[in-house]
């Protein structure tokens, strides 16, 4: 098949932040100004294909993409953490590491967990829909204002909260 | 703690940011920069913003330094960004739990920055999205606690909706009565008839024609009564059901199209029928049972300590822990019977799809995929309904063990007892009888928790039905009897999620007749300007104004007389073309309706068909062709001579000979309306008066089909692209149906072109 996929040489890319710790990019000498990171396959790959598009506000009309970045591993050491933490601000997924208490009620289920982000309760519902299967036994929990948490390793979690999830999955 | 506390607890910094100000907003934000949660205020006053982070004053920013601010919406939050003077800098992190509050925040700031009057929205701030007793959420759309909601207040209104039929109620539990009094009598009737007759030598024949007799008449009693009952419970609960469909269907007719559209049509259909269902069952089959059931254990309870208060405690001393072992196993049973169901239901479902996309499928030849995955679908369900029923098997007999160990306890003491005579046979049978009840009850005792919680469920799913808001008129101050159809878009922004505007500050006014047509790229708003206009959703900010009034003063269903709508898909029901015609005016004449499909151009069809206007059409009626169907729905939309015509793609899913009669029908039945078109076809829109072109939510040009092409702007790239698209459609696809139909300028919006192959 053609290739017709704009992948983004390294060389030709220079991420640097503004003052305030804003991701923006210079590519092939133009100054792009602030771009956003996404990921192609968030489910997949945390830092591998990721999408670089020029974010321009100002203009109001739509994202341009530049190209895609195939693997960060690419970039060198400095731009890397930039380029992190712009990843981290865009998919806020805190890691749940543990699981202080679930219960379950009227079919919705309300969880109090400490998080890589810190404590946080939350209530999940529909549970059919918001316990998403992301494959080799990791869970994704959607709350009700469409917050995500991410369990990575279901076997992992204590006795009660598996007994709720496992008739989801 | 509350928000307002939280807020409360640092407003002393948040004064001393805001120079003193009066302060516009404030309001929590839970992510600090460093991606951790946190808790933080965000305030605004008419010339200042600020942020406090736990206690800590993180940023003051005079607002006269902000250019304008902006809300990415990522995934799992968002972040306000503000354009300084100094460049571009972000104000505050938050979750999805504020984003909408920040995105009203966003506007006001916005407004602030501009000099303009902020329009502060509310409710966008209202704290009725968590509960004000434990601050947990609420369910969404709902103002239902998980924690704190009131389980005997569900039941409470269903008894307030069971009230009519409280005759019926009674009767049944007299009914009930009586049974229980047959099930006391007959243990009493055995032990005469083993005391008195069966062991004792010479027994009168007539004290066993009394005991048999009457024990027989306790079996026909029980029988009748319970064919009786069995009936009268049947009516009420069927009453009952009745009347909860009827009251959820209402509901939801008159519900805001924002509120179904939310919910997925399954689930309000189970809401309808399983839910209701599920009601009628606890009631008929449960709630009357139980009350009747929980006496009478408590009736046979005294009874048996009254005969022999030693011999009970051996009945009742292991009732709890048979009790808890039942409910125990039963809670196993129900979370593995969970998985089987959701094992099947995911089976059920790939099997629908399957045979839908059946043609998918066979086109990519993917059918021994589809085999193989299916084997192990199905081999899942084979596994887990196997294991299931391996449990289910082996336990069962041992709860049944459990069961009847107190009546081996009771006949091992109470044949004792018989054996050294302080005990006679008649009443160790009694009394086992007696024991036998009261354990063969504790099995359906143990599994009322679980009817309890399920009624509960879907009562409190039906009621959340019931108890949301409808879409109430509010004060009416306009009449729709004077309206002539000028209409004036002031400053109208609107999104389907609050926090993803759709139409951004729309400002202009159409004249009554005028003819207005939409074009922009797909996603640009024109569908979206078309809900507002028919008041499926009402704008987030701004209003529109029909002859000067906002149209939501106007009553509601006045209003809506006043709409023709054609829309895209032309949904016509299950009925005679009569009735659909009649659809939208039921008071029309048969003549109104003969007018109406004349002037649809759709009078001559009809004709041609065997039954004219009286052919059924519909889901299993008679198969009429796109362009049929559009011109009844046409018809539909003029029958009752609306002031306003709503067009929604109406000649997007026809050939181009068709598309000639459609537009010949538009033609003749918008003169002299207000109308509003979408139609991605150039010649649909030439006789427009004025074309809007919609880009990114806003309207960005305005002007004849002629002064647009000549400004050289949005519409006339747009139009461009479309004659190549066109043209290379041409080359492309060489059937005759696109050769014809595609002529280079007859598109105006790019990238629904598709929409006519499928056709």
């Amino acid at each position: 098949m053609e290739n017709i996929l704009d992948f983004i040489s390294p060389s030709d890319t220079l991420f640097y932040e503004t003052k305030s710790g804003l991701l923006c990019l210079k590519y092939k000498g133009e100054d792009i100004g602030r771009v956003s990171v996404l990921r192609m396959f968030p489910f997949m790959y945390e830092e591998e294909y990721l999408c670089i598009k020029s974010e321009n506000y100002s203009r109001e009309d739509k994202e341009k993409e530049i190209g895609i970045l195939r693997s960060l591993a690419e970039i060198p050491e400095n731009q890397l953490e930039m380029v992190k933490r712009e990843l981290a601000k865009r998919y806020f997924v805190p890691e749940i590491t543990s699981v202080e208490k679930v219960s379950e009620e009227f079919g919705h289920t309300m969880w109090e967990v400490t998080t890589t982000a810190g404590v946080r309760e939350f209530t999940v519902t529909d549970m059919s829909s918001n316990v998403r299967n992301m494959g080799n036994n990791r869970i994704m929990l959607i709350d009700v204002y469409g917050n995500r948490y991410y369990i990575p390793d279901i076997t992992k979690v204590d006795d009660k909260a598996l007994k709720i999830l496992e008739i989801w999955i | 703690m509350s928000a307002k506390a939280s807020i409360t607890k640092y407003s002393d910094i948040v004064s001393v940011a805001l120079n003193g100000e009066e302060m516009l907003l404030s309001l929590l934000y839970d992510v600090s920069e460093d991606g951790t949660y946190t808790e933080g205020v965000f305030a605004v006053s008419r010339h200042r913003l600020c942020v406090v982070e736990n206690g800590r004053l993180v940023l003051a920013e005079n607002i006269e330094n902000i250019e304008k601010v902006c809300l990415g919406e990522y995934t799992g939050g968002g972040i306000l960004e503000a354009f300084t003077v100094k460049g571009r800098k972000q104000l505050v992190r938050f979750s999805m739990k504020h984003i909408e509050e920040f995105t009203s925040v966003c506007e006001i700031i916005n407004d602030l920055a501009k000099g303009l009057e902020p329009v502060i929205n509310e409710k966008a701030f209202a704290e009725d999205r968590v509960c004000p007793k434990c601050g947990r959420a609420y369910i969404k759309n709902t103002t239902v606690c998980t924690h704190c909601s009131d389980k005997f207040s569900v039941f409470k209104k269903l008894f307030k909706i069971a009230k009519p039929y409280k005759g019926l109620y009674i009767t049944l539990l007299l009914l009930f009565w009586i049974t229980s009094i047959v099930t006391v009598v007959t243990p009493i009737l055995s032990k005469h008839l083993i005391n008195d007759v069966l062991n004792i030598k010479n027994a009168s024949i007539t004290t066993l024609l009394i005991i048999v007799g009457l024990m027989l008449l306790t079996t026909v009693i029980s029988m009748v009564v319970s064919v009786i009952r069995s009936i009268i419970s049947s009516k009420a609960s069927n009453l009952l059901v009745k009347d909860l469909r009827n009251h959820i269907y209402e509901k939801l007719q008159k519900m805001p199209l924002s509120y179904i559209e939310e919910k997925k049509t399954g689930d309000l259909m189970q809401r309808i029928n399983n839910d209701t269902q599920r009601i009628q069952t606890f009631i008929q089959d449960i709630a009357i049972m139980a009350v009747n059931e929980i006496c009478l254990f408590i009736a046979i309870a005294v009874i048996t300590v009254y005969l022999d208060a030693k011999m009970s405690l051996l009945i009742f001393l292991p009732m709890p822990i048979a009790l808890y072992l039942i409910g125990k196993i039963r809670l196993n049973i129900r979370s593995r019977y969970h998985k089987q169901w959701r094992k099947m239901d995911k089976m059920t479902n790939r099997l629908t799809e399957v045979l839908n996309g059946i043609k998918v499928v066979k086109v990519f030849g993917r059918e021994d995929d589809e085999i193989n995955r299916f084997k192990k679908t199905a081999g899942d369900v084979r596994n887990i309904t196997c294991a299931n029923e391996k449990y289910v098997y082996t336990i069962f007999p041992i709860i049944k063990f459990i069961m009847g160990f107190g009546a081996y306890l009771v006949l091992l003491f109470g044949g004792n007892k018989v054996l050294s005579g302080s005990m006679s046979v008649g009443e160790l049978v009694q009394f086992s009888t007696y024991g036998g009840y009261l354990y063969s009850r504790l099995e359906w005792f143990s599994m009322l928790p679980r009817h309890f919680t399920m009624a509960l469920v879907s009562s409190q799913r039906v009621f959340e039905v019931l108890e949301e808001e409808e879409q109430l008129d509010g004060d009416i101050k306009a009449s729709a009897d004077k309206a002539e159809g000028s209409f004036t878009f002031d400053n109208v922004s609107f999104g389907y999620k609050s926090y993803r505007r759709v139409l951004k500050n729309i400002e202009e006014s159409v004249k009554k007749g005028e003819m207005i047509g939409l074009v922009g790229h797909s996603g640009a708003g024109k569908s979206t300007m078309i809900n507002l206009i028919m008041r499926l959703y009402s704008p987030d900010r701004g209003k529109i104004l029909l002859d000067g009034s906002d149209i939501s003063e106007y009553n509601q269903q006045d209003y809506k007389n006043l709409l023709g709508v054609v829309l895209q898909e032309s949904y016509l029901f299950s009925g005679s073309i009569l009735d659909n015609l009649k659809y939208a005016a039921p008071k029309a004449t048969l003549e109104d309706c003969i007018i109406a499909a004349k002037k649809a151009n759709a009078h001559d069809f009809i004709m041609e068909l065997p039954d004219g206007y009286n052919t059924y059409v519909g889901e299993k009626g008679y198969k009429l062709s796109g362009g049929e169907r559009q011109r009844i729905s046409i018809a539909r939309a003029i029958v009752a001579n609306p002031k306003i015509l709503i067009l929604d793609e109406a000649t997007a899913s026809v050939d181009s000979d068709t598309e000639l009669k459609i537009q010949d029908a538009l033609k003749k039945v918008t003169k002299g309306k207000t109308v509003f078109a979408i139609a991605h076809r150039l010649s649909t829109l030439k006789n427009a008066d004025r074309l809007f072109v919609l880009d990114n939510g806003k309207i960005a040009e305005t002007g004849t089909h002629k002064e647009l092409l000549e400004k050289n702007g949005i519409y006339a790239s747009l139009l461009r692209a479309q004659q190549e698209m066109a043209t290379r459609g041409v080359t492309i696809d060489n059937s005759d149906k696109i050769k014809e139909e595609i002529t280079p300028t007859q598109f105006i919006n790019e990238g629904e072109e598709f929409d006519n192959e499928q056709d």
